[in-house]
């Protein structure tokens, strides 16, 4: 997409919004369930995100890149939904206590399991560590992580120590479990 | 180097996460098309109550028709008016930086929770000057008196509407109070810096 926004027609945008939710749909399913407790909640949260993308695409001027544009929306539309939904917010530092999400702590955990061992561990950060972390999953630089939720480099690298040392306690209290 | 081996298999445990987007697009189109089905809605509104009382008003001739005109254009001027001054600086743009977009969703949070009260006013403002202009208009206001109007059958309908309004402000209100109470303490742990 070379051309200038103002130029963009609804085709053109149509088309780019479906390679925006091509390259980046399933990030931001992700990133929604670590926002929300139950599926049709990350449903109702996604297509949120996918409207506020749809609205916003004519105004991105490319100040910063798709992928911190569409970050900012993101974690901006969960924020609000918690707000308006009353969503449970892991309050404090405090390490909460996490269910197994295994049958058999003797089986070894197959990748889906530890994804959703993950998935819970990071539900249950506070939104702070949260942010950092799932943003550090998406493999995103501590610039981009500082461009996308407006704090600083230094900001971002001790949330990132943080949040990493929380998320490693609670699945090693989970796998104990 | 054990940080980014733990780094490499947290990436692979969380993108194997499923998630199917392919139904997205449908839904987007789908909300979109509400949303503009409601705009048009408002517009239509605008139009049929201005644009119909001012056509009555020209094609009459009537003094009351002006007034009820007059009356009408001052409500919707003075609706416009409210809704303006309680969004001025609180737009928050979605695309904003998340500490940003949070600063601004409380400023917005608490100027919809105060638009309630003027809008409280707006809604007495108008429900008067409409059973006034009603009262008048009816030839046989002599024989009953202003009690027996407010009192009538065809007016209550108005005061169950009111009371249902009173009902929906309060909850609103409170709504927005417990929405504003988790924004604040969404900011109180994102914080900034």
């Amino acid at each position: 997409m070379t051309s200038s926004p103002r130029e963009r027609t609804r085709a053109e945008l149509e088309r780019w919004f479906d390679e925006l939710l091509a390259a980046y749909g399933s990030a931001l399913g992700r990133l929604a369930a670590s926002y929300t407790r139950s599926a049709a909640e990350q449903e109702d949260l996604v297509q949120e995100i996918a409207l506020a993308i749809w609205g916003a695409l004519p105004h991105f001027r490319g100040e910063c890149s798709e992928r911190t544009f569409l970050f900012r929306i993101a974690h901006n539309r969960a924020l609000a939904h918690v707000a308006r939904r009353r969503l449970p917010l892991a309050e404090s530092d405090a390490i909460p206590e996490i269910e197994d999400a295994t049958p058999d702590p003797e089986a070894a955990l197959s990748s889906e399991q530890e994804g959703r061992l993950l998935m819970a561990a990071i539900q249950r950060l506070p939104v702070a560590y949260a942010q950092v972390v799932t943003l550090m999953l998406e493999g995103m630089t501590y610039q981009e992580i500082a461009e996308v939720l407006g704090i600083s480099e230094t900001n971002v690298g001790a949330r990132l120590t943080r949040g990493r040392d929380m998320l490693r306690r609670l699945l090693r209290s989970a796998n104990a479990g | 180097m054990q940080a980014d081996v733990e780094l490499g298999l947290w990436q692979r445990q969380w993108r194997a996460e499923p998630y199917d987007p392919s139904a997205l697009k449908q839904r987007v189109e789908r909300e979109t098309r509400a949303m503009r089905r409601f705009v048009i809605g408002e517009i239509a509104v605008t139009i049929v109550f201005g644009g119909g009382s001012l056509a009555w008003a020209a094609l009459s001739v009537r003094t009351d028709a002006l007034v009820l005109a007059l009356g009408v254009w001052a409500f919707i001027a003075m609706a416009w008016t409210i809704s303006f001054l309680l969004r001025r600086g609180a737009w928050a743009p979605v695309t904003a930086t998340t500490t940003a977009f949070l600063e601004l969703s409380i400023l917005r949070c608490r100027r919809r929770r105060e638009s309630i009260g003027a809008q409280s006013v707006l809604y007495v403002l108008i429900v008067g000057f409409d059973l006034t202009w009603i009262y008048f208009a009816r030839p046989s206001r002599a024989a009953h008196g202003i009690a027996a109007f407010l009192t009538s059958g065809e007016i209550a309908w108005v005061w169950g509407v009111t009371l249902a309004l009173a009902v929906f402000a309060v909850w609103q209100k409170r709504r927005l109070g417990r929405e504003l109470e988790m924004l604040t303490r969404l900011q109180r742990q994102i914080g900034g810096g």
